[in-house]
């Protein structure tokens, strides 16, 4: 009987004790869940254009932060570091097209995942040896104070961040849904076979989606970077990807999106509220749970196409 | 629209072409004609090597031997989206659409030969780029209409019945305007219905937009009934090149293949393996 | 001198080798077969830990190389040691612990795992291969009863030690420890078995001081602490304690100060307060606390012999490899006990390269005093000790650090943990040990 007060009665009773606090909670996860997002977009793209879940996603975000910071180090002026980075990641598009995809046009998904996976390791290896392996901080002048507003304390830098992947999410979904290149991706995504009868390039398509990955990669590389200061680690926020994706569905923009906001909000108020009835840290495996949860109820994702097989 | 009917100058020669996959030859010295405004059909028994045909013209794969000469250039063989911007459109045997996305985004695809903003311009959608896609949307809206299926534009294809996909299929592909349209098999699968209804179809775009039309059909009577030329395959070498009534009557052909019971369930697996690497 | 050349470009080769992301491996100093005595080097200069492995690394081989290169050896006898990359992985360790502890002429001569998990692996295969193992601050804590663990040595403090001693410098700061009684302590901890290591000290000392204690977990590897500070910033916690490791501490630092939390009331353990730890948080991290039981900085004579000796009067080229870094400051310490544990034996069994079986008596028998520190160049960098048969941790005390947006600086005396709690649990917790492992402890 404690117990089941203690699950369904004490955390509500929390709750609606002090509303601000809830609020803020909430807020927070949406703050984070839009970050989460940022990452699992990268996947998106990708996933969208070859089929194929990118296993390096995360050391492409590592890769492009630690150029970005690299090239910083040096003395290079923000704005142009942050260009020279863009450059960098759409020359590795190109690379990555040149030497790995286009040998294996039409594989199965699994043969290009685990190309992916030798990516990541390729990433890995050459971004240590290019900018070594220590901690370096990551200031690209965003603001960092923190202010309340009616009890609930928000901080410039999450707001900052936060409205920076809202923008870049709403133009990659207006890119993918109403542009003949988005079409043309989709088309890529759904059969390269008859991508190419209709004339689409693959290699062009490819090219542009592993640069556009690439360019979110460094958007939540500077998000996250500037948190945790730039190091090895910034690949596994990955890890905080794959729930959104399984939310969210693998092909849809929005899914992430929506994705992110429902595990951002979702693991917060589960950690903040349930989390010492279970000694706490349940956040990771309950965003993971929440997924599983949606996924049973709606196999192809929240927004994920469903496709009717013909049996 | 004014009847086009009349044959014209050679557009594609194949002379020679031999392609084998590992030790076994799909295709040796095969060489024919296809003329402007013609409707020529590809026949012969099952492993005759006529996908395997088909994917030589389009660029899905590359001849071991042999020369391609399409409107005029000479090549020894061609790639895939190089050919779809040379004018050349195709269908295939088991459907090969985009499943995720409406009908009329899988027509709109088809207008991706005749984009003419590169792709910044389009990533971006600014004005130029903008007023294209809405002339390349009224293009695919009378295929649409042509093929009448209006009624179907919103639905995600992969929901659509069979004898619509294959429909929507031929309309991607005439959304491109080619001077070429390659047809696998265009009625595997079909009901008598579904068949008038593409033969209808078939005829009327060679009529209407004078295309030139390369036709692979396993039921004999229609490739009889439509076509101004039959080409005829067996084992990778061609046998028979001539109007129908020639090939009709040509002893090899009856011996090779009318010989044998033509009446092929309409769901036979695929003469070769049409989703082999194709190389880009 | 050309000798210091050649350790010299074996340094650069290592490092590039290790760049590369090679497990590779070098034996420096390979021509003198007879008098060497063998340090086996687990490192992990990749990987998600490489920015806490790299200076670890750096400051073992400087010292080797030091003591090769100022001093000829230890009386004499030669080091040589070679890098084995762990990742900081299980497995990876215990691998590398395989390939090296019968290398050079006597053996491994003891061996810093570097890591928990590869320790608590390593404890059982210690007394069999006898090779003793110096978890220098880590590892078993119960390993401290020298009576149980007699291959194992964690001096010069453990992770108990170091939790009381923390509640100890709040006693102190909040002027005596009647006032502990209705404080609010948190402790936020690495949800690993390392970060849950303080968690029973803490409450134990709760119950008995009557502060409030909360524990709050975060997920390996932990770039993500927002509801943990959310809840911190409902608790308003009067202090709070971290046991953090890799890219969790960062993060941690920084939240607190996006919170507008106390600084110089947020103390983390000690492998919480390396300089990779504060400096992504920029000025929010200024006055930041961690214990720590060594120094900070290259204020010591030790240092200038490394610039001297190991980098050539290369000062720049010494700062790169991590001199003076927290870490490196860390490792520097370590690797003079294992010196100087030969040595010790040295005297015992003369100067000679000498067995595992020896240098585990040099271990038991190691008296570190101010005197011998001066000598060493560390004088005030850390406290003398004492190792015995029966206590294998020594003193246990821990001396608060700061930083102050550049250095980390002293900001407290050494603290002494609270023994009349700590060590009963030790000895209760050894005594399970050998209970379970059919150990008949040593009397002594």
């Amino acid at each position: 009987m404690d117990l089941l007060t203690a699950v369904f009665v004490a955390p509500f009773l929390d709750m609606a004790g002090s509303p601000v606090f809830l609020a803020e909670v909430v807020i927070v996860g949406v703050l984070t869940g839009v970050m989460y997002s940022l990452v699992a977009l990268g996947f998106v793209l990708i996933f969208k254009a070859s089929g194929v879940f990118n296993f390096a996603q995360g050391v492409m975000v590592l890769f492009a932060a630690l150029t970005l910071v690299g090239l910083m180090e040096r003395g290079v002026p923000v704005w142009l570091a942050i260009l020279m980075t863009i450059l960098v990641m759409i020359g590795l598009a190109f690379a990555i097209e040149r030497f790995m995809l286009r040998h294996l046009v039409n594989q199965e998904p699994i043969i290009l995942f685990m190309a992916t996976i030798g990516l990541a390791f390729v990433l890995e290896g050459v971004g240590e040896t290019l900018w070594g392996s220590n901690v370096k901080a990551l200031d690209v002048g965003i603001p960092n104070a923190s202010f309340e507003v009616g009890g609930i304390l928000l901080n410039e830098f999450d707001l900052f961040a936060a409205a920076s992947c809202a923008v870049l999410v709403a133009v990659l979904a207006v890119f993918f849904h109403y542009t003949t290149i988005g079409r043309a991706l989709r088309a890529v995504a759904d059969d390269h076979q008859a991508a190419l009868s209709v004339g689409i390039p693959l290699k062009t398509i490819w090219v542009i989606v592993w640069s556009v990955a690439g360019f979110v990669g460094l958007v939540a590389g500077i998000m996250w970077g500037a948190r945790s200061g730039v190091q090895f680690s910034l690949s596994l926020i990955a890890l905080k990807a794959l729930p959104v994706l399984i939310l969210g569905g693998f092909t849809s923009v929005p899914g992430a999106i929506v994705g992110g906001l429902i595990i951002g909000v979702g693991e917060k108020i589960a950690e903040i509220y349930w989390g010492p009835l279970l000694g706490g840290a349940i956040e990771n495996w309950f965003a993971y749970m929440l997924a599983l949860v949606f996924l049973v109820f709606r196999p192809q994702g929240l927004f994920g196409e469903r496709i009717i097989e013909r049996v | 629209m004014i009847s086009n009917k009349h044959i014209g100058e050679v557009l594609l020669k194949l002379e020679d072409i031999s392609l084998s996959f590992g030790g076994v030859q799909a295709l040796s010295n095969v060489s024919f004609e296809v003329r402007e405004h013609e409707i020529l059909g590809i026949i012969g028994p099952n492993g005759a090597g006529k996908s395997s045909m088909l994917n030589v013209i389009n660029g899905f794969y590359h001849p071991d031997e042999g020369r391609i000469t399409y409107k005029g250039t000479t090549r020894k063989d061609m790639r895939p989206h190089e050919a779809a911007r040379q004018g050349i459109a195709r269908t295939f045997q088991n459907i090969a659409l985009f499943k995720g996305m409406t009908t009329l985004d899988n027509i709109m695809t088809g207008r991706n030969t005749k984009m003419r903003r590169n792709f910044l311009w389009q990533a971006l959608y600014l004005g130029p780029a903008r007023k294209e896609e809405m002339e390349h949307r009224e293009a695919a809206e009378r295929i649409i209409d042509f093929l009448e299926i209006e009624a179907i534009r919103k639905t995600p294809v992969g929901r659509l019945p069979y004898g619509l996909q294959k429909r929507v299929e031929l309309g991607r592909a005439l959304t491109a305007e080619p001077d070429l349209l390659l047809l696998d098999e265009p009625m595997a699968g079909m009901n008598l219905e579904e068949k008038e209804d593409m033969c209808r179809f078939i005829l009327d775009v060679n009529d209407e937009f004078g295309t030139t039309i390369a036709l692979i059909e396993h039921d004999m009577g229609v490739v009889m009934d439509i076509s101004d030329r039959v080409v005829v395959l067996d084992y990778g070498r061609k046998i028979a090149d001539g109007s129908p009534d020639e090939v009709r009557t040509n002893q090899d052909v009856i011996d090779a293949y009318l010989g044998v019971p033509h009446d092929i369930p309409p769901d036979t697996p695929p003469d070769d393996t049409p989703h082999a690497n194709p190389q880009p | 001198m050309k000798l210091r050349n050649l350790t010299l470009s074996l340094v650069g080769l290592s490092l590039v080798g290790a760049a590369a992301g090679a497990a590779g491996s070098l034996v420096t100093t390979a021509a003198f077969a007879q008098a060497e005595q063998f340090f086996p080097m687990l490192v992990y200069r990749t990987g998600p830990y490489a920015p806490s492995g790299i200076p670890v690394a750096n400051g073992f081989r400087d010292y080797y190389t030091l003591i090769n290169e100022r001093d000829g050896g230890i009386n004499g006898v030669k080091i040589t040691f070679e890098e084995c990359e762990t990742k900081y992985n299980t497995k990876l360790g215990v691998e590398c612990y395989e390939k090296l502890k019968n290398k050079g002429p006597t053996g491994a001569t003891l061996v810093n795992p570097f890591s928990t998990g590869i320790t608590y692996q390593l404890i059982p295969k210690a007394p069999v291969d006898e090779v003793p193992i110096l978890s220098m601050g880590y590892g078993r804590t119960a390993a401290a009863d020298g009576r149980v663990f007699e291959w194992i040595f964690n001096f010069p403090a453990t992770y108990w030690s170091q939790a009381s001693a923390f509640v100890r410098y709040v006693a102190q700061q909040e002027g005596g420890e009647a006032n502990l009684k209705g404080k609010k302590i948190a402790h936020v901890y690495h949800n690993s078995a390392y970060g849950k290591e303080a968690n029973a000290t803490l409450e134990v000392l709760a119950k008995k001081y009557g502060f409030e204690l909360t524990l709050l977990a975060v997920d390996h590897p932990g770039q993500e602490q927002k509801s943990t500070w959310l809840q911190v910033r409902r608790l308003k916690p009067d202090w709070i304690f971290m046991s953090g490791w890799g890219v969790m501490n960062q993060v941690a630092v920084k939240e607190a100060a996006a919170i507008n939390y106390p600084m110089d009331h947020f103390v983390g353990n000690w492998w919480s307060g390396s300089d990779a730890d504060v400096i992504p948080a920029g000025d929010g991290s200024i006055g930041y606390k961690s214990t720590a039981f060594h120094g900070a900085g290259t204020g010591w004579p030790v240092h200038q012999d490394i610039i001297k000796y190991v980098y050539g009067g290369d000062e720049a080229k010494a700062k790169e490899n991590n001199i003076g870094e927290v870490l490196y400051n860390r490792t520097i310490v370590n690797a003079m006990f294992g010196v100087e544990a030969v040595r010790t034996a040295q005297g015992k069994f003369g100067n000679k390269p000498l067995t595992g079986k020896q240098v585990r008596w040099g271990l038991e028998n190691l008296n570190i005093t101010k005197a011998r520190l001066k000598e060493l160049g560390m004088e005030g960098f850390m406290k003398p000790l004492k190792v015995t048969c029966r206590d294998h941790e020594t003193g246990g005390s821990v001396i608060i650090q700061q930083w102050d947006g550049k250095k980390w600086s002293f900001s407290s005396d050494w603290i002494p943990p609270i023994s009349e709690v700590v060590r009963p649990m030790i000895e209760e917790a050894a005594a399970a040990y050998a209970k379970e492992n059919n150990i008949t402890p040593r009397s002594c």
